[in-house]
């Protein structure tokens, strides 16, 4: 499958997860322990996504302290004033400024 | 088809979706640079945003296919990031009862997570104000999404490799994590995900990202109850 229809599909499927309730589902009410469940999905993914691309094909982390020190920096900055801005351009300062000590 | 808005609230709605689109910006030049590294055709890469719409699931995509990946696991990856959706959509639905069929379509486009942030908050306004004021917020967020991650395309190329620029993209990751996390359950799922995908990362074509996936809405749930 191209790299074009790939992305079609999880364009439509998003417009789906976006529209379902509000143009077809309006008056069935969906059971709690889905709801609940549908708020664990963009931490569980997001963690798993985060290994996947640190971790090499052997099995081994390819984090070094760059790396680490960016994480804690970004990490940081959300987390205290929820600004995307301030935790991009502090999470890359940290990486920038322990690659070149270290 | 008579777009009966009214004028005073869309302009409220593009004050307000303004700056916290500002926030995003690096996160949009990001995903411009992320499908110059991915290596697909630089018009499909970017066909992401005005498709796909949701810079997680953007960068999940993009980076899943440079690698390589099988496409029904892309496909799926991008899918299971972008379930969160339809908490936001069932929310959404009383509200959009009172709408206009046109509008039932062509809004849940626009229903990211800033979206749902900035208008849930309004669901108890007049309907036409209500209208009104997502217009203006979602009119900001698609143009200046698809303009940004255009204007990432093309500068992307432009920065130094010894930049390392790319590892932006793992920490809009774990920035995005962060952001999510508001309570111990969710620190709880995302924590068993980590580890559940680090002790399956053998599986071919990152099957470990959804056991993974799984592993953390499980005990998520797990966690949930317990605290109850």
């Amino acid at each position: 499958m191209s790299a074009f229809l790939i992305i079609l599909a999880v364009g439509i499927g998003t417009y789906v997860t976006r529209s379902i309730f509000i143009v077809a589902l309006a008056n069935r009410r969906i059971p709690p322990l889905v709801m609940k469940a549908l708020e664990f999905v963009a931490p569980a993914v997001l963690a798993a996504l985060v290994v996947s691309l640190v971790l090499r094909p052997d099995g081994s982390f390819d984090v070094g302290a760059p790396e680490l020190a960016g994480f804690v920096a970004g990490g940081a900055a959300i987390y205290v004033k929820r600004n995307f801005l301030l935790a991009a351009i502090l999470g890359m300062s940290a990486f920038w400024i322990v690659r070149a000590i270290v | 088809m008579a777009l009966n808005l009214n004028g005073t609230l869309v302009r409220r709605g593009l004050a307000d979706a303004l700056p916290l689109f500002v926030t995003v910006i690096p996160f949009a030049l990001i995903i411009g640079l992320a499908v110059v590294e991915s290596g697909i055709n630089p018009l499909v890469g970017w066909s992401t945003s005005p498709l796909i719409f949701g810079g997680a699931a953007q960068l999940v995509v993009l980076s899943l296919i440079g690698s390589g990946t099988a496409a029904l696991a892309v496909v799926s990856a991008g899918l299971v990031i972008q379930a969160r959706h339809l908490l936001y959509s069932a929310a959404m639905a009383p509200v959009f009862q009172k709408q206009p069929r046109w509008f039932r379509w062509l809004a849940p486009y626009a229903l990211i997570d800033q979206m749902f942030a900035l208008t849930v908050v309004r669901s108890a306004d007049d309907p036409v104000d209500f209208r009104s004021y997502y217009v203006g917020s979602a009119l900001v967020y698609i143009t200046g999404w698809n303009l940004t991650t255009a204007a990432g395309l093309l500068i992307g190329p432009k920065i130094p490799v010894g930049w390392e620029l790319g590892f932006a993209v793992p920490l809009m990751f774990v920035v995005l994590l962060i952001l999510g996390i508001d309570r111990w359950p969710k620190l709880v799922a995302a924590l068993a995900a980590a580890a559940a995908t680090y002790l399956t990362a053998g599986l071919p074509n990152r099957t470990s990202l959804l056991v993974g996936g799984a592993v953390g809405v499980l005990a998520g749930l797990l966690a949930y109850r317990a605290s109850q």
